[in-house]
């Protein structure tokens, strides 16, 4: 009963507060309209009407519901629940991406208007507006954020994280910019998009840089371990993704295929997005590479991330191997048929995927490691989840080969039984030597070095009763001993055990 | 143990830290693509010159030349009575964005009856080694002074009344 109390509080001031924002900014930019622009007449009246509604509504509601929300925070549990950070979390990360849209729009507006192009006054107002409602309000949630810890963090992240998108598409937007204005297709000051391309990456820096470099406290190393992970496995995904574009375009040309992935034109035009795509994420790629390496994680962050990149790798070259073996299959098999292009283009998809995939495997895996890297997490992950992969793979396929194979032999077959049955073939041979290569390599890993002793620390009262133990490292519990032994009260004592066993 | 695994590593160039079967792996890979590439460049060759005197060797180059923007000869496979509905013009028109389908088509099944016969084919497009579709089409041929013909193609479209 009390969850629902809190979902429902909750869902109506998320949008009781959009109401109010909505309201707010419309009817700004109603009265502005009203003021500058010569327009006159039931529109903006009614417009008014319509944006003092909302607004109104939205401040009786939100008002009456964080009365009740406050109240009930004089009960701890109401005041630590995770739906309530979650809504003080994302309020001031909703002004927040309000006022960084707003100053985007203002950018692009007054580029365009510096490169010539008309622009309404209300191109100008309306951001300008929209920024100063999201920056009067955005304090306002805020200051309850930066008091609470873990609201803050989540807040901090999540907008230094949507801040990186916006820089990092912004940015390969301009690079597509140029990359058209080199091939003489639009030049830069004349190109449309340039000014909405300047706007979102300054934007997305500022917004970027103020989070992650500023607000960002050197305690928040559990939360920025996350947001770095999350950061860097796009980047991989997208950067290895963009590579194998470009290669497929170039590739899948030089085999004579004329419109690969349906795209017509001059092969330079067709890799513009993916390289400046790529070229932006790469950059992302090396920075939290570094990133990773600095954060308080350490090395086995840097483990986890090496094998991420090998994991994803693994996975393009093995849907780059099966796709070959599937082709040629298909080719020795296929009766008079006709679709050069076909596989044309399919193998240049699949070589383009070994191609990306394995130099990113080779440069993130290796097959023999010492005992402390053996037993790390993060490749045992990677090796068990390879395994699975290649396992599960080998599964499905061998039951779909079976059942085209039972299609042909009862013959019920429309047609597409023994092509259906040399890609099922392709797919679980693969998954197979995936499998085995995987079992392989975690068969012959050195065995686990010896635990480290472990030690026990134990509190007592005064009548000896013990009050708390802790386990751990032998160093830290050292640490933990001296600044208990000063300041716990003399009627208490520690005592320090070391043990081998754990 | 540890020792002959360190033995087993090769040290040489990119491949360092590399045991001989990830080497092994890697060599294969790189022999698979060279075959890979060398079989869709060659291996289509393997396929039989399509003959004009059975339907599915028809269908076959009439195929051929949509796909390979030759419209006037992929016209002139169709049946009397089909190109009287369809102007060669109209024909060159929509069979333009047809040159650049990227399906693979293969015939299953001919029944030839008398004077008529009916081709089968397998129409799979692309999306990958997990994806893609494919779906059957008939097309319908009927003899004419000795030869087949096309009579419904199953590309392009044409209509069934007489053009204007």
């Amino acid at each position: 009963m009390l969850a629902i109390r809190r979902v429902y509080l909750y869902l109506v001031l998320t949008v009781s507060i959009i109401m109010v924002l909505a309201g707010a900014v419309g009817l700004a930019q109603q009265i502005v309209a009203l003021g500058l622009v010569d327009i006159s007449g039931e529109g903006i009246r009614r417009g008014i009407a319509e944006s003092s509604a909302v607004a109104l509504v939205g401040v009786l509601v939100w008002t009456a519901h964080w009365i009740i929300a406050l109240r009930l925070t004089a009960d701890p549990t109401e005041s630590e629940s995770a739906l309530r950070r979650l809504y003080l979390a994302g309020t001031a990360a909703l002004f927040m991406i309000v006022l960084g849209l707003a100053i985007a729009n203002l950018i692009a507006n007054s580029l365009d208007a510096l490169r010539g192009l008309t622009e309404p006054v209300t191109a100008f107002t309306d951001p300008i507006f929209a920024a100063i409602i999201a920056a009067v309000l955005w304090p306002m949630t805020l200051r309850v954020p930066l008091g609470e810890t873990t609201i803050r963090r989540l807040y901090v992240f999540g907008v230094a994280f949507w801040g990186l998108y916006l820089l990092t598409s912004g940015t390969a937007d301009l690079v597509r910019v140029i990359w058209d204005a080199i091939l003489g297709q639009a030049p830069i000051a004349g190109d449309p998009r340039t000014s909405g391309a300047v706007a979102r990456a300054l934007a997305g820096l500022a917004i970027w840089i103020v989070h992650w470099r500023y607000l960002a406290a050197p305690g928040d190393s559990t939360m920025k371990t996350v947001y770095l992970v999350a950061a860097f496995g796009l980047a991989v995904v997208v950067t290895l993704f963009q590579a194998s574009q470009v290669l497929f375009y170039g590739l899948s040309r030089l085999l004579g295929v004329t419109s690969p992935g349906g795209q017509v034109g001059p092969v330079t035009a067709l890799i513009a997005e993916p390289v400046s795509l790529g070229s932006i994420y790469a950059v992302s790629w090396w920075y939290h590479r570094r990133a990773l390496g600095r954060s308080v994680g350490g090395e086995g962050v840097r483990r986890f991330a090496r094998y991420l990149v090998a994991l994803v790798a693994l996975t393009l070259f093995a849907v780059g191997i099966g796709g070959i073996l599937w082709i040629v299959g298909d080719l020795l098999t296929a009766r008079a048929s006709v679709g050069e292009s076909f596989w044309r283009e399919q193998m240049s998809l699949f070589v383009t995927l070994i191609a990306v995939g394995v130099p990113a495997w080779l440069l993130s895996w290796r097959p023999v490691v010492e005992g402390t890297e053996a037993a790390s997490l993060s490749r045992r992950l990677y090796l068990y989840l390879g395994l699975l992969g290649g396992v599960l793979a080998a599964l499905g396929a061998a039951a779909v080969g079976l059942f085209q194979l039972f299609l042909l032999l009862v013959g019920a077959d429309r047609g597409g039984a023994l092509a259906d049955m040399v890609r099922a073939a392709a797919v679980a041979g693969t998954g197979g030597v995936v499998a085995a290569y995987q079992w392989w390599t975690i068969r012959r890993e050195p065995a686990a070095a010896p635990r480290t002793p472990e030690g026990r620390l134990t509190l007592t009262d005064g009548t000896g009763r013990r009050v708390r133990e802790a386990r751990g490292d032998p160093d830290q519990l050292a640490t933990l001993f001296d600044i208990l032994a000063r300041q716990v009260a003399p009627s208490a004592t520690i005592s320090g055990k070391e043990s081998a066993d754990g | 143990m540890q020792e002959r695994q360190t033995t087993q590593t090769l040290r040489a160039g990119l491949l360092r830290g590399f045991d001989r079967l990830t080497v092994g792996v890697v060599a294969g890979v790189l022999l698979l693509v060279c075959l890979g590439i060398g079989v869709v460049l060659i291996g289509p060759s393997r396929f039989q010159p399509a003959d004009e005197s059975t339907p599915q060797g028809v269908v076959t180059i009439y195929l051929q030349a949509v796909r390979s923007n030759q419209p006037e000869k992929a016209y002139n496979l169709l049946a009397s009575t089909t190109k009287a509905r369809i102007s060669l013009e109209d024909f060159t028109q929509q069979t333009n964005f047809l040159s650049e389908d990227r399906d693979r088509i293969e015939i299953v099944e001919t029944t030839t009856t008398g004077d008529n016969s009916r081709v089968i084919m397998r129409y799979s497009s692309g999306g990958g080694l997990f994806g893609g579709g494919s779906f059957n089409r008939t097309a319908l041929l009927a003899r004419e002074n000795g030869q087949w013909r096309i009579t419904l193609p199953t590309e392009p479209f044409i209509p069934t009344d007489r053009p204007r």
